[in-house]
């Protein structure tokens, strides 16, 4: 089952102020990638600041005040990349910063692109344009604008909302229920003055993790490393842990229209199980089983069987212990696909699972995570993902442990995935639309 | 077998043809864990009508066929080929595009017993009156799936407006209509047509041994006899774009737009790849991240992060693509023809060109860690005459004047206009 010798080997370089600093070495990549990541509990006071200042810092740096001008310096360097974004991984909102520059015997001449780029992507994150101290005011301005339309757009990926809609209602209440980036009220509200000290605080007081990834000497390394020293950091704190656990009283159903020819039907259960835990290896068995790919039972049933959608799948969150089976379909279809659904889960419950489906759930994992080593984003998210969840697995024990997964697990495991949610997003009318009736 | 060596971005291709005419490409990866192999077909959802070898008369299929037919290769005699390959551990699928279907898994093991049902289930159809009409339902969800998709609709609704009469104006899946006329016996005409193996690529990306995917292909491949050409018929497209503008409203939040400009050159091969990379390097000059254009229309609220530009050149279509969000796009229209008939004026610059040059070179080195990538360029392109990686040779040998040239032919019409706007409540 092992593959040890394409193995992409990561280690931790450093640590020292609330900054963990870890390689991910490999020489099969033609790049390099610089990651950094700060981690900060999802508290609706400060989500949508720090939601807010990774844009406003991309905008520019003291060296390079303009977009205009680092995107000129930018393609100098052999077309680098800097970008950042914002990610949610349970309770934790994650500001990421990342840089991506081809290794150097692609360039020609003797750039030394890492120092460049490394230099550069540090300076974004720590020496923003100031204006009297202030961020500038108009990229604050601007870049508040976008906040908002990228959070109104959400609703454009009528799939990905739903799903989302859905653990927002189930998490009501819960800081799982915040966005990673936040909401138009919350964006609305943000002045110039708490932007900047929101920056200040996450930057000093957010456990910090960075990645170096790629074909890098130990000299290059160290180098980059010693850029951190002069960042100002009063950081002791270790990462949020996400409320797991929960009782549910009540089934919600919650139904919400809109001008759509396609239903989207999501059901949302509590696995109570946390990330960290033994029982998280089963749990994701049966996620595989249920709806982790083509063999899986809601594949082969709502689509294969009764051709009622195109898509159809679960997913667990892991860090939250959610499972959330979606798919979309004919409105007029919902009961039955919702009974379809359930009736899976019930099959799995009463232990009807062939050896053929452990198998095949088995695989599937397994060719995925060792397919990610293929990957330098993809190493960086599992490795990120293994810090928050307090777990010491290292991709070959994480499998190890998977495949000694025995069905009586998976079963012992159905028994705690309890109901909390149905989310289905509707038509206006609440009716199928004419076939074909849309089409233009 | 016959090796192609890119020194300069450390790849190389190992090509073998088999006695039928098809020919299978080795690209290794060394150290990856993965191999990704892909079985292929020229044939897309622009080829409704042809003239099989043999036939005299022209046939006419319906709309979204191509796309029928990929979903109905899963199905074998003795149930779903999906199932075969989740026993394996593998992760089986296919596309189709305008020009291309493509059958492909990825695996970490077990490669030969994978590689030998992707050969085995692509040249085995089996299709049945029930179980053509049972994928009809599936398909219809497909098809609505794309209608509430924005970006769907605002790309088909831009290749309304350029094109009056291609078929890549259509969408790949048809209509829930068009696939409701979809039976047994056209779609096995169209996969006797189109499905000969002389018309068909096989493409494995991995740490693979080529002896051995060459050993497999000639033993996995049936030598058919080669029938001879497949005559492809488009209607003839005037070089104009059919209308200005084209508008619909969504439940989207921000406007939506995409401008676009009909490529009428019909390059291919070489030409065409090269006429491709001009034809972004001119895009990144005029309204890329480093631009005026685009940094003022940013700073203006005019756009945001979502703007993207593209080039999509094909044998017999072709055109320049950009757009993303944008509370009035009228405006950037009206912005960026300013920019086009400035460069007209006064020329492209040559340390924007060098400078952008370079950035792209970079950038496509950098694809070239993905596999899936790999495959997904090397594929179409291939169809159209042209290896992949001689980008590599376009980046080192294009010249300024190689592509004011490709500018002025090419931006010789006003764009026009794909716009979504939000529903009015």
């Amino acid at each position: 089952m092992r593959n040890s010798k394409n193995r992409v080997a990561v280690s931790k370089l450093h640590e020292k102020n609330g900054i963990s600093f870890y390689a991910v070495q490999s020489d099969k990549f033609k790049t390099i990638q610089l990651d950094i990541f700060l981690i900060h509990p999802l508290q609706k006071e400060a989500v949508s600041e720090n939601a807010l200042f990774p844009y406003v810092l991309r905008r520019g740096c003291s060296r390079y005040a303009t977009q205009l001008e680092l995107a000129l310096r930018l393609e100098e360097l052999y077309g680098a990349g800097i970008s950042a974004a914002v990610h949610k991984k349970g309770e934790n909102q994650i500001i990421h910063l990342n840089s991506g520059f081809v290794a150097d015997q692609f360039t020609s001449g003797n750039t030394n692109l890492f120092d460049e780029a490394g230099s550069l992507l540090l300076e974004v994150l720590t020496r923003p344009v100031l204006e009297e101290g202030l961020f500038r005011r108009d990229y604050f301005d601007q870049e508040k604008t976008n906040l908002i339309q990228r959070i109104q757009s959400r609703v454009n990926d009528k799939m990905h909302y739903a799903l989302r809609r859905c653990l927002e209602e189930m998490c009501a209440g819960e800081p799982y229920a915040i966005y990673e980036d936040g909401d138009e009220e919350g964006a609305g509200t943000i002045t110039l003055e708490g932007l900047m000290a929101r920056y200040r605080k996450t930057l000093a007081e957010s456990p910090m993790v960075v990645f170096i990834s790629g074909n890098v000497n130990d000299k290059d390394t160290g180098r980059f490393i010693d850029k951190f020293s002069g960042l100002e950091r009063d950081c002791n704190k270790s990462f949020y842990k996400s409320q797991v656990t929960k009782d549910v009283a009540k089934v919600r159903r919650i139904e919400e229209p809109m001008d759509v020819s396609q239903g989207q039907l999501c059901l949302g259960f509590r696995t109570q199980v946390e990330a960290g835990s033994p029982d998280y290896f089963p749990l994701a068995i049966y996620n595989s089983i249920l709806g982790g790919g083509v063999q899986s039972k809601l594949f082969q049933n709502v689509r294969e069987k009764e051709s009622l959608a195109y898509y159809i799948f679960s997913r667990l969150e892991k860090f939250k212990g959610l499972l959330v089976a979606c798919g979309g379909i004919d409105i007029k279809n919902k009961e039955k696909a919702e009974k379809i659904i359930l009736e899976q889960m019930e099959a799995i419950r009463h232990g009807n699972i062939s050896d053929l489906e452990i198998e095949a759930a088995k695989k599937s994992i397994e060719t995925g995570t060792k397919s990610m080593q293929d990957s330098q984003g993809g190493m960086i998210d599992f490795y990120l993902s293994q810090l928050l969840a307090g777990d010491d697995d290292d991709i070959e024990s994480f499998l190890d442990k998977l495949m000694k997964v025995e069905k009586e697990d998976v079963v012992r495991i159905s028994e705690k995935i309890t109901p909390d949610t149905v989310y289905f997003l509707t038509s206006l009318s609440g009716e199928s639309t004419g076939e074909g009736s849309r089409n233009e | 077998m016959k090796i192609f060596d890119y020194e300069r971005i450390q790849e190389k291709i190992i090509m073998h043809e088999h006695k039928s005419g098809l020919k299978a490409f080795v690209i290794p990866k060394k150290g990856y864990n993965k191999v990704y192999a892909t079985f292929a077909t020229d044939y897309g959802s622009i080829d409704n009508t042809f003239i099989s070898p043999g036939d005299k008369e022209q046939t006419r299929v319906p709309d979204g066929i191509a796309h029928f037919l990929e979903h109905k290769l899963f199905e074998q005699e003795d149930g779903s080929v999906m199932d075969k390959f989740s026993k394996l551990g593998s992760v089986p699928n296919a596309y189709t595009s305008f020009t291309q279907t493509v059958y492909l898994f990825s695996c970490t093991g077990v490669f030969e017993e994978n590689f030998k049902l992707l050969l085995n289930y692509v040249q085995h159809p089996y299709l049945t009156d029930e179980n053509v009409e049972k994928e009809k339902g599936i398909i219809a969800q497909e098809i609505k799936m794309y209608q509430d998709n924005a970006d769907w609709r605002v790309f088909f609704n831009l290749l309304g407006a350029l094109y009056e009469k291609h078929p890549t104006k259509i969408d790949i899946a048809g209509t829930v209509e068009s696939i409701s006329q979809i039976d047994k016996a056209a779609l096995s005409k169209c996969y006797d047509t189109f499905y000969h193996p002389s018309n068909m690529i096989v493409v494995v990306v991995g740490d693979v041994n080529d002896e051995a995917v060459f050993k497999m292909i000639d033993e996995g491949i049936t030598a058919k006899e080669n029938p001879g050409e497949i005559k492809r018929i488009y209607p003839d497209e005037p070089n104009t774009h059919f209308k200005e503008k084209v508008e619909k409203n969504l439940a989207v939040a921000i406007p939506q737009f995409l401008m676009g400009v009909k490529d009428n050159s019909a390059v291919s091969g070489y030409e065409l790849l090269k006429r491709k990379v001009s034809l972004e390097i001119i895009l990144s000059i005029l309204m890329g991240r480093s631009s005026l254009l685009y940094n003022q229309l940013y700073d203006e609220g005019l756009i945001n992060q979502s703007f993207s530009t593209e080039a999509i050149l094909e044998k017999s279509f072709g055109y320049t693509v950009w757009g993303g969000q944008s509370n009035d796009p009228a405006q950037v229209a009206g912005r960026i023809q300013e920019a086009i008939e400035k460069i007209h004026r006064e020329g492209l610059d040559q340390k924007n060109f060098d400078r952008i040059r370079k950035a792209h070179e970079g950038r496509f080195i950098r694809g070239l860690n993905s596999p899936e990538n790999i495959s997904h360029s090397f594929i179409p392109l291939y169809f159209k005459g042209v290896n992949f990686f001689e980008q590599t040779k376009v980046y080192k040998e294009l010249t300024i004047q190689d592509v004011q040239k490709v500018f002025s032919e090419h931006f010789s019409m006003t764009p026009a206009l794909s716009v979504i706007w939000p529903m009015k409540m």
